[in-house]
């Protein structure tokens, strides 16, 4: 990371200017920033500078292009932690947006040697796989796959799970999630998937793992979680202990 | 109940996947040769490459000409902890290698003035360092530090010493706790050459702040990692009726 200076690449230069003017609320959400041609005449720029000035904020979430219509600033993103553990709709809840799911695949499956290794379980043991594409406010954010050893939860195939969560599940069967170790790392999903989540092409996505333990210990859950980086951002607090 | 069946690519990965658990293969070990496999867990020849080239693509694994299937690198980074690069290096047993990219005294502007809750042109120390693991580069970070709080910070050793001993020995600052956001963004060119990795390459994004109990910001700290190498860890605990 250089310091931008008068020397930096003028696309640079333009895209601090525009992330300014968003964080300073001249440009407020939901509203047009100027046209590649009012911007490119008021800087003095070409307009391809002008062009990966933008290009760069869209792919950050800050602005959006309508075909047609311009170029909008977005609203701020939802504010995950990467601290608390809970389900999908209680972050969602927490953070006051409508939460959703649509379920893909909710089936049973052998568990085979990696999700057994995982969960602590033998390979031939059976277990849920459950699929899952996540809204917030009726947008997709994320793509969620669910392992759980169906000798954790045998009766989720009863419960609708597109109207309670998981975690409801788990508590109408005594089970207490206490700990989940997760990892973050970013993924890039082909097209087929990523269309699932409302990107249009192969885009780089943040993928979570997570294994979560019940209060005894006991692996309960195993989850790889797609969030589109443009609908959501993560923070973790830490101390010095 | 409905019941689903892995494809045999999907189930083949997850047969490498488990042989890496199970064997503790470390990063850049070999896996077993294609016909091996094969013959250990009934695929053939096509579905196992299938498997293989796809987690090629997702950086699980890596392929040397001649020389077989290897697995990736990873360096894992945990985001709840004050732990600096280099203990956290010497932790795992790696080799790590500190480049200092620039040093200079700036003056807060708009951003880093709220960010410190600082006036307009108070001076920061800026220190840019390329950090390098096992000879791969892996993360650039750009530290911001007020030039009140560590007179002098120009003289010590910032390349081999860690920047908290400092700040915590030298300056008696208590780096007591903080916040880190994470998301992603594009490497530029500069970046990029210094990542070895191409422009436009996604890449880690994290901007953290660590201040003393009192709340005084010590570092704010921008940071890009290469997305092929780095992966973060956290832990979630549960709590009980967390509203906000």
């Amino acid at each position: 990371m250089s310091e931008i200076t008068y020397k930096s690449p003028l696309y640079i230069q333009l895209r601090e200017v525009i992330r300014s003017k968003i964080e300073e609320g001249e440009y407020p959400p939901g509203t047009a920033i100027p046209s590649e041609n009012q911007l490119a005449e008021m800087y003095g720029i070409n307009r391809l500078s002008v062009r990966s000035a933008v290009a760069a904020l869209e792919y950050e979430g800050l602005l959006k292009s309508v075909q047609g219509k311009g170029v909008f600033v977005t609203g701020p993103k939802l504010e995950r932690d990467l601290e608390t553990l809970g389900g999908y709709r209680q972050t969602m809840r927490q953070r006051a947006r409508t939460p959703s799911t649509r379920v893909l695949i909710k089936a049973a499956r052998q568990a085979g040697p990696y999700y057994a290794r995982i969960l602590q379980i033998d390979p031939t043991d059976h277990i849920w796989f459950i699929r899952r594409v996540d809204y917030a406010d009726g947008e997709p954010v994320g793509l969620e796959d669910i392992y759980i050893p169906m000798s954790v939860l045998p009766n989720l195939d009863e419960i609708d799970i597109n109207l309670f969560s998981i975690f409801d599940a788990y508590d109408w069967a005594g089970i207490r999630p206490s700990v989940g170790y997760q990892t973050l790392r970013i993924a890039c999903l082909d097209v087929a998937t990523a269309k699932l989540i409302g990107l249009s092409e192969e885009q780089a996505v943040l993928e979570f793992s997570c294994v979560t333990h019940d209060a005894d210990g006991k692996v309960i859950e195993f989850s790889r979680n797609y969030v589109r980086n443009d609908k959501a951002k993560f923070s973790v607090h830490y101390t010095n202990q | 109940m409905k019941l689903y069946t892995p494809r045999p690519r999907e189930l083949a990965q997850e047969h490498i996947k488990a042989y890496i658990l199970e064997h503790d293969l470390k990063p850049h070990d070999r896996l077993p040769a294609e016909r091996e496999m094969c013959a250990m867990w009934g695929f053939n020849r096509c579905t196992l490459r299938s498997a293989i080239a796809g987690m090629i693509a997702s950086g699980q694994l890596y392929a040397v000409q001649g020389s077989g299937t290897r697995v990736a690198p990873r360096f894992r980074r945990t985001l709840q902890d004050l732990q600096g690069f280099t203990e956290y290096a010497a932790d795992c047993g790696f080799r790590a290698e500190t480049r200092l990219l620039s040093f200079s005294v700036t003056e807060c502007d708009k951003h880093l003035s709220r960010r410190f809750r600082r006036c307009l042109g108070e001076k920061l120390y800026r220190i840019s360092r390329l950090r390098m693991l096992n000879e791969t580069p892996v993360l650039i970070e750009t530290s911001y530090i007020p030039v009140e709080l560590a007179p002098g910070l120009e003289e010590h050793d910032l390349v081999r010493g860690s920047l908290f001993a400092v700040l915590e020995d030298v300056y008696g600052l208590a780096l007591d706790h903080g916040e880190e956001t994470t998301s992603i963004t594009s490497a530029t060119e500069e970046e990029a050459a210094h990542l070895g990795i191409e422009p436009g390459t996604p890449v880690f994004w994290i901007v953290s702040r660590t201040d003393t109990p009192d709340g005084t910001t010590v570092e704010y700290c921008r940071t890009v990692g290469r997305a092929d190498v780095v992966e973060m860890a956290s832990v979630l605990r549960w709590t009980e009726g967390e509203i906000e």
